[in-house]
């Protein structure tokens, strides 16, 4: 019983606040649980199955889900499973570059913007106002089909798509920062502004951007995929999950696997992130008392 | 005479319009070279805004400023003597320093406004290392981070890195309001010790009469953006002229001294006009001839007051 107590009391003693916090939060762990599988998965792709995803086998096209071909072939007979898999490192690669990239780009714009003020803070601002008042998908689509068609324009697209988040996120930030003592403590030591950005503003404003990050992320490959769907991103026979959607709904009425389980990969992947996002805000958040 | 910094006729306004308000009047000030020279004053009386202006982080709206006979404000542009030459310790040691960063990169952060080859004269590790012991911390503190610290601690951390660059003049903007009474009077001693050690010249900002006394040669009070007297400490504590310094002085106990007698507030009467002493809604020995403001003259060698009166009493 006694021991009990002493147990009881001291738990937080035993291991970091970070993974205590994150123990009390099942969700983010069933988002990081399912995350880990998928990434390990897409890893170990070569070890799990022994097709190549652009290897053209016309004799098994339209195969239904079978213990050989486990979700299932596509119009050219390519194993949907093993394209899925590898698929997974395009389609994580790019959500993840594309939100890093948006997120220092939108941090250097906005620190900057916020700690300089006046009329550069003003454009700035304005020039994002803009970019926010577009819906995020149609101007992406704009972007993508007025660069081009292919997977690195619709990265660029949806990367500028992204980037005022951040900025405004960083601006905020920074606005609270220049009023702080040390700020101030810097500026009158005659420290440049380029060097109080560089060591005091950015370093503080790091953590609400990491969140946004995760967020970001699955949102991010959604993008993605829905450039891919309607033709504006990846192209075939690229193993992209919206790419495989756009091209295999036409056939869901007959083939109803080809579109489903690239659908369900990007569903599993963007609703993980988002859950990993969100405990990540609710850890890093010292009010949330949880 | 020699002084240091000199303010003439500094006025500082905020804001605009119906909400222009002005923080210093009519400053004058002198600051000799190698004394520690208080300003006193309640909230809001424009004492940290002196401290502001001394080191560039608020400029004056007229009146000039010169430090070493070079003015330290030209057109709205602060000019530092150069870098370094005049440092700042801040009242609250919690926010004066970065949480981000480290001992070592607090401390050394003045010198990179500095030119390359003092910068690497000036911030050796030995160098640093004895600064840090002379401010009581040790050499394996260096790599920690300022929450892991007392606020005593912090303020010796802040006081090492205004020192850094070897300043001549140090602006102390109530350096030890935000501590403990016994962590006070470690961190006056500290500063009181450098002072002598490295030839510093001080303009210690305070509330506190008890940490004035204890520190300054000389002192200015502030009421309101006034600066109603400036006089040497020792005799100006025993024999206040101003009647604000008399009642700032009365709270005060004394164990050596004979206390000033006691003295309060006047009840709050009508303002006097724009013409009045500043003092006069409060003060507890008006007169008439106070609705005219009196002049800030000098009532004896090195030591002025704004009031008709000497002794700050009507009937003397």
């Amino acid at each position: 019983m006694e021991l009990q107590t002493a147990e009881a009391v001291l738990p937080a003693k035993e291991i970091h606040p970070f993974w205590y916090k994150l123990k009390k939060n099942p969700m983010t762990l069933a988002g990081l649980a399912v995350l880990a599988v998928i990434v390990l998965l897409s890893l170990a792709a070569p070890l799990i199955t022994s097709f190549d995803p652009n290897k053209i086998n016309v004799v098994e096209r339209f195969q239904g889900p079978s213990a050989k071909h486990w979700f299932g072939t596509d119009e050219v007979g390519r194993d949907i499973f093993t394209r899925i898999l590898y698929g997974t490192r395009l389609s994580l690669g790019i959500g993840v570059a594309i939100v890093v990239a948006a997120g220092a780009i939108g941090t250097v714009l906005g620190t900057v913007s916020g700690y300089l003020g006046g009329k550069i803070d003003q454009i700035m601002m304005r020039i994002m106002d803009m970019i926010l008042a577009f819906p995020t998908l149609i101007l992406a689509m704009a972007f993508a089909a007025a660069l081009g068609p292919n997977l690195q324009n619709a990265m660029i697209a949806i990367a500028v798509v992204k980037i005022p988040v951040y900025v405004r996120l960083a601006r905020g930030e920074t606005l609270a920062l220049r009023e702080k003592l040390f700020v101030k403590a810097a500026v009158t030591f005659g420290i440049k502004p380029w060097r109080i950005i560089a060591r005091h503003i950015v370093p503080n404003v790091v953590s609400p951007i990491v969140i946004q990050v995760t967020l970001d992320i699955g949102d991010a490959i959604l993008l993605v995929a829905t450039l891919g769907f309607l033709g504006l991103g990846a192209q075939p026979p690229t193993p992209e999950w919206g790419a495989m959607i756009s091209v295999g709904w036409k056939y869901l009425l007959d083939y109803w696997w080809y579109p489903t389980f690239p659908g369900l990969a990007l569903f599993l992947a963007s609703g993980a992130l988002n859950l990993i996002g969100d405990g990540i805000r609710d850890i890093l958040d010292p009010k949330s008392g949880r | 005479m020699d002084d240091m910094i000199r303010l003439q006729q500094v006025h500082k306004q905020f804001g605009k319009g119906k909400q222009l308000v002005t923080a210093v009047k009519e400053a004058d000030l002198a600051i000799r070279r190698g004394e520690a020279f208080g300003l006193v004053g309640e909230s809001g009386s424009g004492k940290s805004t002196i401290g502001k202006m001394l080191i560039g982080l608020e400029s004056p709206t007229a009146g000039a400023i010169t430090y070493l006979d070079r003015p330290l404000w030209d057109k709205g542009q602060y000019r530092s003597p150069r870098p370094g030459e005049i440092q700042i310790v801040f009242q609250d040691p919690q926010s004066s320093l970065d949480p981000r960063m480290t001992v070592k990169d607090i401390i050394v952060e003045p010198l990179h406004a500095l030119p390359s080859a003092e910068r690497k004269e000036k911030g050796t590790q030995a160098r640093l290392v004895s600064l840090l012991r002379r401010v009581g911390l040790k050499e394996e503190h260096l790599s920690r981070h300022p929450h892991e610290f007392s606020g005593g601690q912090r303020q010796r951390i802040a006081i090492a890195r205004a020192l850094i660059t070897d300043p001549s003049f140090l602006v102390l903007d109530e350096p030890t309001s935000a501590l403990d009474v016994s962590v006070q009077a470690q961190v006056l001693n500290l500063l009181k010790e450098l002072q002598k050690e490295r030839n510093l010249t001080y303009l210690f900002i305070s509330h506190n009469m008890a940490v004035i006394r204890y520190m300054c040669d000389r002192v200015a009070v502030m009421y309101k953006g006034h600066i109603v007297e400036v006089g040497p400490a020792r005799p100006m504590f025993r024999e206040p002229d101003h009647p604000y310094t008399r009642i700032l002085l009365s709270s005060l106990p004394s164990v050596y001294e004979p206390s000033v007698p006691a003295g309060g507030f006047a009840e709050p009467a009508a303002d006097g006009g724009a013409n009045a002493c500043s003092f006069y809604s409060r003060c507890p020995s008006r007169q008439n001839a106070c609705l005219q403001a009196p002049a800030f003259a000098e009532k004896e060698t090195g030591w002025s007051s704004a009031c008709h009166f000497r002794g700050g009493r009507a009937h003397v």
